[in-house]
């Protein structure tokens, strides 16, 4: 410990960084800048890969659909009886749900039918609903809103209920009974939960017809198995697994850090031309300290010892500093403009409060492409430097 | 010590404790697993609502299967490059190539 | 004790622009001595300085301090040498213009990582003696020349060094100064320490304490 540490040498290293002190400073916040962004868009997509998958428990195991033409088309209710048949199939449901267009203010909704309220049901979605009306709620036309719904609509004027459109041109009244708890926003934003009764008739369906099927399968190792039994009995169906939404969930955000990061080049290039920089010598008054150094009896590794102290204080300071800032920029500001880049152009914007994970591996992972590299680049220039002969300080 | 380290130092401790206090505080904070499961368990739909102008985006793998290639890669809704490259306007013309002799 | 035998510098050996600094150069100092090498610029004394300092190893020949061989000492073991038993006064001082003079002084030190109170101590002693300590957060640069140079002694004699070895060291200072120097260097005579200076400054001829004086021309000993 002794060997490793000496803090006059810590103190030397720091005043020699003060000395050159304009140089050091930009290098620091060309590193923090590097180091921050790296770390916010890190951050970013890997809260929201945590929130998907956070949820991802909870989605059926298995989606079936059918395909026409190509196209996804209805599918009839009575191949509910044949697929609860097959072992290991524990519960199938039969879902309507669709996107419904609303024109005047250019939006999408999610519209989702659920079998009209059961007990059980209506205890777990009070969990979730902010303003629950239950007088409202026990009437038959209502429905319950996501945030980014009930403010749309009120823009419209649209206060307590809502006239759907009905495909024949008639207009369809349903209530608002509820809006959905901000803390699902970034899930409920554009979601209508209503009875698949009304949810039928607005998308103008028949009685025995439903989007999709769902199934659970208790035993993920059954899954891909049932898929395929599933496959061979409905051969226009198809099949969408937990674990395709898992990889089509880490697709998509890893192709949008991707796009940011191809922006990014420009620092990057910045830290390169930096490190070419210094890789590629000294100045003259650092050799001639250098040749100082060593006529008064310092070793080589005394002044390597210096430049590992002077580039690990630049490094590990800009790397803390940027971690911090990074953190309070994406967590607490709920970062601006570059939230922008993931969430994309969109009318209904979601409350974006991402899920604080610290994500160890991550963190590791930009301090060794980033420090590393600087302490080499500082580090070996200097050992050339101080391996040559000292004899430049007689002349 | 002297004056320089002591404010290396001072300033160090700060950058930590600011970022101990963070990571505290964040992790203390409520992430509503259990309301956010509820929902996603009631509504059964994958994904998050964002961009929701565009229906193949917002429950994208449950949506139709061929319109997301309808449209070039760099079109506006799921790709941020229009506003430097705009996508080519044959996108929407049926190519009609064949040439009859 | 400093045994120096035949000892021989070529510079750029084989190229065109060889030079040959010196040429079989052999003499001793007695500990306690003091001794003058003497000789016009360029005649290369202070490369055999930087010889006997083990800045430079020779070409050829062999260069003992008190028994020990270090003309081919590599160079950690050299800079230990430097460290222990050299305190070196350069021509042009070499002082770190960008620190402050105790910075300067505590510099031979640094890496020997001593306690703090020690190194202070030591620091103190030798500002004092030379008395610069008055000046102890000046910017080296910001002194006078005859300032660099008592910066530049305590620094070289900070590690308390058997033999102190000095390149010139009135090249850069008015008579006055000069004669300021002619007294530290009686002192450190009087307190026994080994010392060689090389110099062309009839100042330091015919000096009643002088042990020796060696004159070199063109690398060759008279």
């Amino acid at each position: 410990m002794k060997q490793l540490f000496n803090l006059f040498l810590f103190e030397y290293a720091l005043s020699s960084l003060k000395r050159r002190g304009a140089k050091n400073i930009f290098i620091l916040i060309i590193f923090f800048i590097l180091i921050f962004l790296l770390s916010c868009v890190f951050f970013i997509s890997n809260s929201i890969k945590y929130e998907l998958n956070l949820t991802l428990k909870s989605l059926p195991d298995i989606v079936m659909q059918k395909l026409q033409a190509g196209r996804v088309q209805n599918l009839n209710i009575d191949r509910i009886s044949k697929i609860a048949n097959i072992p290991g199939v524990s519960e199938v449901t039969p879902r309507v749900w669709g996107y419904y267009y609303f024109k005047n203010a250019g939006v999408n909704f999610s519209v989702v039918g659920v079998s009209r309220f059961s007990p059980n049901y209506k205890k777990s979605i009070q969990k979730i609903v902010n303003k629950f009306d239950k007088k409202i709620f026990d009437k038959s036309d209502t429905m319950i809103v996501g945030d980014g719904v009930k403010k749309t609509l009120e823009k419209n004027y649209y206060n307590k209920y809502f006239d759907f459109i009905e495909p024949n041109g008639g207009f369809k009244k349903v209530y608002i009974a509820g809006t959905f708890k901000g803390a699902t926003s970034l899930e409920s934003n554009d979601i209508i939960l209503l009875s698949n009764k009304n949810a039928r008739k607005i998308f103008g369906m028949k009685n025995n017809e439903a989007t999709d099927i769902t199934l659970r399968v208790p035993n993920p190792k059954e899954v891909a198995k049932i898929a395929s039994k599933l496959e061979l009995m409905y051969p226009d169906s198809r099949m969408i697994t937990k674990n395709d939404l898992k990889i089509s969930y880490n697709n998509i955000f890893d192709y949008k850090s991707g796009i940011f990061l191809a922006m990014f080049i420009i620092v990057l290039f910045t830290f390169f031309i930096i490190i070419y920089d210094k890789a590629s010598g000294l100045s003259s008054d650092e050799k001639r300290e250098i040749g100082v150094q060593k006529a008064v009896g310092w070793k080589i590794g005394d002044v390597i010892l210096q430049k590992f102290y002077e580039a690990s204080i630049i490094s590990v300071v800009s790397f803390f500093l940027a971690i911090m800032f990074a953190i309070f920029y994406v967590y607490i500001l709920d970062a601006p403009l570059i939230r922008d880049i993931f969430t994309g152009y969109s009318i209904l914007k979601p409350a974006f409060k991402l899920p604080f994970i610290v994500d160890f591996q991550t963190i590791i992972l930009i301090f060794f492409a980033t420090v590393p590299l600087y302490l080499a680049a500082t580090i070996i220039p200097s050992w050339v430097a101080a391996t040559l002969e000292a004899d430049e300080v007689i002349r | 010590m002297n004056k320089i380290l002591k404010y290396f130092v001072a300033f160090f401790s700060l950058i930590i404790i600011f970022l101990g206090t963070e990571v505290t505080y964040l992790s203390f904070q409520n992430k509503h697993k259990e309301e956010k499961n509820i929902f996603v368990k009631s509504i059964g739909l994958p994904d998050l609502s964002i961009s929701t102008e565009v229906r193949y985006i917002r429950h994208r793998s449950l949506s139709d299967i061929f319109s997301i290639f309808n449209e070039d890669p760099v079109s506006f809704s799921h790709y941020l490059t229009t506003f430097v490259y705009a996508p080519s306007n044959v996108v929407n013309i049926t190519p009609n190539t064949i040439k009859v002799h | 004790m400093i045994n120096v035998t035949k000892v021989n510098k070529v510079f750029n050996a084989g190229k065109i622009n060889q030079t040959i600094a010196l040429q079989d150069i052999s003499f001793n100092v007695k500990d306690g001595n003091l001794t003058i090498l003497k000789g016009p610029s360029g005649s290369g004394k202070s490369t055999l300085l930087a010889i006997v300092a083990a800045l430079l190893k020779p070409t050829s020949g062999d260069v003992e301090v008190d028994g020990k061989k270090i003309a081919k000492l590599p160079d950690n073991f050299a800079s230990l040498y430097r460290r222990e038993n050299i305190g070196f006064v350069f021509q042009k001082f070499n002082l770190v213009p960008t620190l402050s003079v105790f910075e300067n002084v505590i510099l031979p030190l640094i890496p020997s990582n001593l306690p703090r109170v020690e190194i202070e101590n030591k620091a103190k002693k030798s500002m004092e003696k030379f008395s610069i300590y008055h000046k102890k957060n000046d910017l080296a640069k910001s002194l006078s020349g005859g300032e660099q140079q008592r910066v530049a002694i305590a620094r070289a004699l900070v590690n308390d060094p058997k033999i102190i070895l000095a390149d010139e060291p009135t090249a850069n200072l008015d008579t006055k100064l000069s004669t300021n120097f002619l007294d530290f260097i009686k002192e450190l005579h009087s307190e026994k320490k080994t010392i060689l200076i090389a110099t062309h400054d009839p100042i330091f001829f015919n000096l009643p304490f002088v042990s020796e004086e060696i004159e070199v021309i063109k690398g060759i000993m008279k």
